[in-house]
Parts: C-alpha cells; sequence; structure tokens
C-alpha cells in the first residue's frame, strides 16, 4: 500500500486532489518496474491498461514493413500512454520500450472511468493530451517545411523545452541522447543528422559537453527555433 | 457550480476524440518518417494548408476538392489521395 501511495501521489495530474481522494486513488493503481530495454506492449496486443510514467523514459514506436524501428515519441515522468485503452475491444497500434531503468503506474480500463470521476483530474489528462497531439502537429510541420538542420534545430528546442534546465552555458537538454536517437526523431541517417549538429555548433547555437545537448542563448536562436 | 455527472460525461467524450487524434496522428507521423506515398501525401497537405486560403473562417471547412485537384496534378495517384 506504501509503494501504491507513493506511486500515485507524486504524479502530477493528481496534485491538485486531497490527500483523502489521492488515497481512494492509490487503490486504482499498480506500479511496475521495467528495465532498460523492456517490452511494455506490442503492435497489436489487447490494449485494456493505460499507463503512467512515474520515473523514466519510454519509448513509442512502430516497426515498418522493411523491418525498420520507426520513433514516434519519447514519454517521461508524468506522461500518459496507452490512452486508446478507453475504447473498448481495441488493440495497440504501436510498441513501447523503456530507454531507462522506468517505473509506471497502471490502471485498467475499467478502473479508469473513476479516476475521470474527478473532474480536476480529468482536466489534467485532457491537458497532457492535448499538448501531445500538439507536439505531434508541430513535428508534422517541421518535416513537412524544414530541411534535415531546421529537423534537428526544431528537436532540440522542443526537448528543452520539456527537458530543459537553465544552466550559465544555456539550456541542458537533461536526457541521454546520441545521435542516432535525434536521427530517429527527426526521421533523418545519422550521418546528416553528424553533420547538421556540426553546423550547428559552428554557428554558435548548440554545444555538447559532457555528452549532454545544450541550447546556446542567442537571439537569433529563439526567433529560428521554435521555442520560447 | 457543476453537475459532476454531466462534467463526467463531457470529459469522456472530450477524451475519446482527444484518443482518436492521437492515434492519427502517430499513424501521419508514422508514414511521414517512413517516407511512403501516404506520407509524402501528408507532407503536402500540410503545406498548401498551411498556405493556400482555402479555409473557410466562418466553417473552419477546407476545399477538399481543390485539394485533392492540387495533390493529382502534383503527380500522386488518385486512388492514393482518395
Amino acid at each position: 500500500m506504501t509503494g501504491k501511495i507513493k506511486c500515485m501521489k507524486d504524479l502530477g495530474i493528481f496534485a491538485p486532489l486531497s490527500p483523502q481522494e489521492k488515497l481512494k486513488v492509490t487503490e486504482l493503481a499498480k506500479g511496475i518496474s521495467f528495465r532498460k530495454g523492456e517490452v511494455i506492449f506490442s503492435e497489436g496486443d489487447l490494449a485494456d491498461t493505460i499507463y503512467l510514467v512515474r520515473s523514466g523514459r519510454v519509448l513509442l514506436y512502430k516497426i515498418s514493413e522493411e523491418g525498420k524501428e520507426i520513433s514516434l515519441d519519447i514519454l517521461r515522468e508524468d506522461d500518459i500512454f496507452g490512452e486508446n485503452t478507453i475504447f473498448e475491444d481495441v488493440h495497440h497500434t504501436m510498441n513501447a520500450k523503456v530507454l531507462d531503468e522506468t517505473f509506471v503506474c497502471t490502471c485498467t480500463r475499467d478502473d479508469f472511468p473513476l479516476l475521470l470521476q474527478n473532474p480536476l483530474t480529468a482536466l489534467e489528462i485532457i491537458k497532457s493530451l492535448g499538448n501531445k497531439l500538439n507536439n505531434y502537429t508541430e513535428q508534422m510541420a517541421s518535416m513537412a517545411f524544414r530541411d534535415v538542420k531546421g529537423r534537428v534545430l526544431d528537436t532540440l528546442a522542443r526537448l528543452a523545452k520539456e527537458y530543459g534546465q537553465e544552466t550559465p552555458k544555456g539550456i541542458k537538454i537533461n536526457i541521454s541522447l546520441n545521435h542516432q536517437d535525434l536521427a530517429n526523431l527527426v526521421n533523418a541517417s545519422r550521418v546528416m543528422v553528424t553533420n547538421s549538429l556540426s553546423h550547428l555548433k559552428q554557428e554558435g547555437k548548440v554545444a555538447v559537453y559532457k555528452r549532454y545537448f545544450y541550447l546556446l542563448h542567442s537571439p537569433l536562436l529563439k526567433k529560428e527555433a521554435n521555442y520560447v | 457550480m457543476y453537475d459532476l455527472k454531466l462534467d463526467d460525461l463531457h470529459h469522456q467524450k472530450v477524451l475519446s476524440r482527444l484518443a482518436k487524434e492521437l492515434d492519427t496522428a502517430r499513424w501521419a507521423l508514422y508514414e511521414i518518417k517512413r517516407n511512403s506515398e501516404k506520407g509524402k501525401i501528408i507532407k503536402v497537405i500540410i503545406y498548401l494548408v498551411s498556405s493556400e486560403s482555402k479555409l473557410d473562417k466562418g466553417t473552419w471547412h477546407f476545399d477538399i476538392r481543390w485539394l485533392t485537384d492540387q495533390l493529382v496534378n502534383t503527380g500522386f495517384d488518385k486512388n492514393e489521395v482518395s
């Protein structure tokens, strides 16, 4: 029970609840740990559980007909996925695996409406999923309008918004990300991403210190990349 | 202040719509990223919808016939566009 309370009460979406309401909510929760690389669900599996990321990172991806892994999203603490669970008799349309040691809280389809009974919680969930949709729309627009260098910059700017930490050097993107990870996110080859990063470093927009990406403070950068 | 029961149903409806749109968005992102024919069509649609003033600001409807013609004229297969 103590593990369950710690799991649900610390999630951002339940922040508006009173301690008594959080206690009710914990009874609906089940916490699960995953080791790095473990698969949470696969495409085609029955969708009957909603997941909330408590810590760690989860990759949503599909495998193309050619056998290539296509990244769709990287989820972090407080993100929700498996939301299609609210429909009956549906199956997952993508795969989910963990990128780091990850702890998720789960809720069954039958219990999910009970979570929605508190309007503040329902609104937080709606807000979270709405932001996710905006995020995907921005990504698609970036792919439609921007070249690889522009997409790399847009992706780093988006990651800075989600994982950014202000430092004297610039905004540190506080997740471990290699060139291949970035290539998967921007839909380009690793070689093109490496070349683009080289240009961006020369232009003074991006830096790498101790294997973390930094967006450097620049008035031009704020105008060019889609972040505030 | 509000009817909890009505709000509950309203939130479920909003969530249902959001879940469907998220599924569609992820599918579109997948098609674009794997550079399929559908993905190429989606990218052109995004470009055309953003750059051409064919949106009816009153109804927020887009001229689909015009859009289809533009895509076919670009060289996409009509069946694929449909």
